[in-house]
Order: structure tokens, then sequence, then C-alpha cells
């Protein structure tokens, strides 16, 4: 019994329904020959960085699994059938399940998702002490809504969030990229 | 600038990150240029070890249509 993780796109022209019918379909080849489902991921539908048969977008869907390896030309043979597939990847699976947990939230420093609720927490609770009971029920349901939707932060988020949030690493960014495009010049002159 | 970058400490093996996320666009493109290409090691000052994984990992985020083969270029 190894582990696998297969990761696969599907064509997102149709209704959910039927999206998540064959994500379904996918779980029950895996669980139907002996194997143990232990990570599921929908990461919904993206962009796709080439067209693809002439599509943009695609619904992309992610599954760890332990099983015997007979399930591995199973699943190739389900996806070959079904031309709702449009492209999947089985590799073996050498990390570890927490740092899986831990890297849905990757580069996102702990500090900064920390800090925003603290802050609203100490505000919230200064606006408690001043105002009278009746308003402290609704005080409390808006801060609970913030607090549960900062710390959540999505793994592929889109690119003008990206330009705003992490300016440490922007600034990285901007260092490699220079240092590459100087690098790049060189190259192109030399040849 | 190579023996400045030379005394960098991949940043990977100071925070403890053995398993890279292929399917994390953000990782991807922090390691790779305008063009798609992959950036050297000499440049990013990761170990070997982490260098083999990160290519690894972009170029099964390439089969998966998460970051791109190559890209024009703006010449």
């Amino acid at each position: 019994m190894r582990t696998y993780e297969t990761t696969f796109i599907i064509n997102p022209q149709t209704d959910d329904v039927t999206i998540e019918r064959h994500i379904g379909d996918v779980a029950d080849v895996i669980t139907k020959n002996n194997g143990k489902i232990v990570h599921e991921d929908k990461m919904g539908t993206r962009r796709l960085a080439y067209p693809i048969q002439g599509l943009t977008q695609g619904y992309y869907a992610s599954f760890i699994f332990e099983a015997p390896s007979e399930v591995l030309p199973l699943l190739d043979r389900h996806y070959k059938l079904n031309e709702m597939y449009i492209r999947n990847l089985t590799v073996r699976f050498d990390g570890k399940l927490e740092e899986i947990i831990q890297q849905e939230n990757p580069f996102v420093k702990p500090s900064v998702n920390k800090v925003v609720p603290a802050e609203k927490a100490v505000k919230v609770e200064t606006k408690i002490e001043t105002e009278k009971e009746e308003k402290t029920s609704h005080s409390h349901e808006n801060t609970e809504e913030p607090t549960k939707e900062t710390p959540v932060v999505e793994p592929l988020p889109e690119e003008n969030q990206e330009k705003t949030e992490d300016t440490k690493e922007n600034i990285e960014e901007k260092r490699e990229s220079q240092e590459t495009s100087e690098t790049n010049y060189d190259e192109e002159d030399q040849l | 600038m190579a023996m400045v970058k030379g005394k960098k400490i991949c940043r990977f093996c100071e925070n403890n990150i053995n398993y890279i996320n292929y399917k994390d666009e953000r990782i991807l493109r922090r390691f790779t240029n305008e063009r798609g290409k992959i950036i050297p090691r000499r440049i990013t000052g990761n170990c070997a070890r982490h260098q083999r994984k990160i290519t690894n990992a972009i170029k099964r985020g390439r089969i998966l249509a998460i970051i791109a083969f190559e890209s024009e270029s703006f010449r």
C-alpha cells in the first residue's frame, strides 16, 4: 500500500452536478479497489496557462490516497475513456500530510494572520466596554465573521490580489527579476 | 555577484520545508523568470537538493497548465 496523488482537470463548461459526479467517479474507482482516500482538494475553476483543447479555463481537483499498485492502470483507463477529463497526472506522494495542511497557506507569514484578528479583537473589546448590552450581541456577530475570514487565505488567489499582498515578497521578486533580466541580456549578447 | 549570493542560506532549509507542492502557482512562479525559464541556483540561493525538487515541481506544474512552458517575450 503506497500513497499516491492524482490531479485532474475537468471541462468547466458544464453544470456543477456533472462536475461533482465526475469527481465522485474517480473516488469510487479508488475506494472500490481497496483504496483509502486520505486528502481531497477541490481547487475550483482556474485559468489555464495555455489553451488545452481550445479551452482557457479548467476545474482542478486532486486526491491523495493509499492503495495497492493495481489501482493505477484502472485510474488511467477511467481517465482515458471519458472525454470530460482534459488532463490528469498520477504521481507517487513523497511528502507528509502535516506539511500539506500547513502549506495550504504557503509563504503567508503567520505573523500577518495573527496580527489582524488580534487588532480587531482589541478594538472590539474596547467597544464592548463602552457600548451597552444590546449592542454587544451585534458586535459579537460582526467580529466573528471577519476573524474567520482573514486567516483563511486562498491557496490560489487572483493575480490582482497578489500584487497588493506580501510587499516583502514583491521586493524579493523584483530583485530576482532584475537579476535574471540582466543575466538574460548577457547570454543573448554572447549568443 | 555570484560570490555574494553564495553566502545566502537556502530558504527551504531555513524553514525545514521538505515537500514542495507543484500545484501552488506562487512558489513556482517565484523560481521562473519572465519567459517561463527556470532560474539557476546561483541566483536563487537554493541548495542542490531543493533546486532539484523545485525543477521537478515546475515540470509537473507545466504539464498541468499551472504555469506555462514558455511565455512570449516583449521584444
